[in-house]
């Protein structure tokens, strides 16, 4: 099946659209770049909302939430108290067995716990590990 | 061409230029790779023959030449070379130093940040996580009653 693009004009086959819409997939993502980079505080206002969506959706916590969280932890990493610089270097750390937000940690610690399975006994070796050499 | 003899073929046929047996084209010295064990320093076969060899070489023995590759990196970053890597893991009887998993030709090599000394195998998790804590004891403690807290 055949459509045409009113943006550009130009016959393109169905894959080529994102289903319901009159403009191409070409002609719709080049707009949302060209914002990115002409209109960069409402590009910020987007990645604002977005991220709010997404702290609500995967830990189930407002911004509002997150923060309280981060006055109570005094801007700091609450496992190494590295502080924080802006929030990009924020990481919202959760258990994974029962999904409860536990605090807001920096990069370094939340991989660290991460690859460690949030197991005591291995970090508890690893000290070992450290003593000895 | 004066000089070419029966099983001399390989060697460098004049000052100035050598024939690849590969290509069988007389062409000029610095059309060879520098090799400095070799009798005339120069490698066997010119250069795009030599590379076309090797990826042929690659191609055909994927294992040995991903093994080959470590083995290598492994002894420029840390001095490492096969022998030493392959006692080491003999040290540790297959297992990685902290959590005792199974591990084998893919472990990752640890080493102290500061004296950049050699401590041990690791598998990768753990080798990823001591970075995370920067090598802390400190950290790790508190980590301890971080996750035993909740």
């Amino acid at each position: 099946m055949l459509k045409t693009c009113k943006i550009c004009g130009v016959e393109k086959n169905i894959s080529e659209f994102y289903t319901g819409r009159g403009k191409c997939k070409d002609c719709i993502n080049a707009a949302a770049r060209k914002i990115r980079v002409d209109k960069p505080e409402r590009y910020a206002r987007y990645r604002k909302r977005a991220n709010e969506y997404l702290k609500e959706r995967r830990y189930g916590i407002t911004q509002e939430d997150f923060n309280n969280m981060l006055v109570e932890q005094n801007n700091m990493c609450k496992i190494c108290n590295s502080e924080f610089k802006n929030t990009k270097d924020t990481h919202i750390d959760h258990c994974h067995n029962t999904n409860k937000v536990r605090g807001l940690l920096c990069n370094g610690c939340n991989l660290a716990l991460g690859q460690f399975g949030d197991n005591t006994d291995i970090m508890s070796m690893a000290i070992k590990y450290l003593q000895i050499s | 061409m004066a000089n070419i003899g029966k099983g001399k073929f390989y060697m460098a046929n004049t000052a100035t230029h050598k024939v690849c047996p590969i290509c069988g084209e007389l062409k000029e010295r610095s059309e060879y790779w520098k090799w400095k064990s070799r009798q005339d320093g120069l490698a066997a076969y010119c250069k795009p023959c030599f590379t076309e060899r090797n990826a042929k070489w690659n191609k055909d023995n994927p294992e040995k030449a991903k093994a080959a590759s470590i083995a290598t990196s492994r002894k420029i970053k840390f001095g490492i070379s096969r022998e030493d890597y392959e006692q080491m893991l003999v040290d540790q009887n297959n297992q990685c130093a902290i959590c005792k998993k199974e591990i084998g030709w893919e472990a990752a090599v640890d080493h102290c940040h500061t004296t950049n000394v050699v401590r041990g195998l690791l598998c990768r998790k753990c080798n990823l996580g001591l970075g995370g804590f920067k090598d802390n004891i400190e950290t790790i403690r508190k980590a301890i009653k971080y996750v035993k807290n909740m």
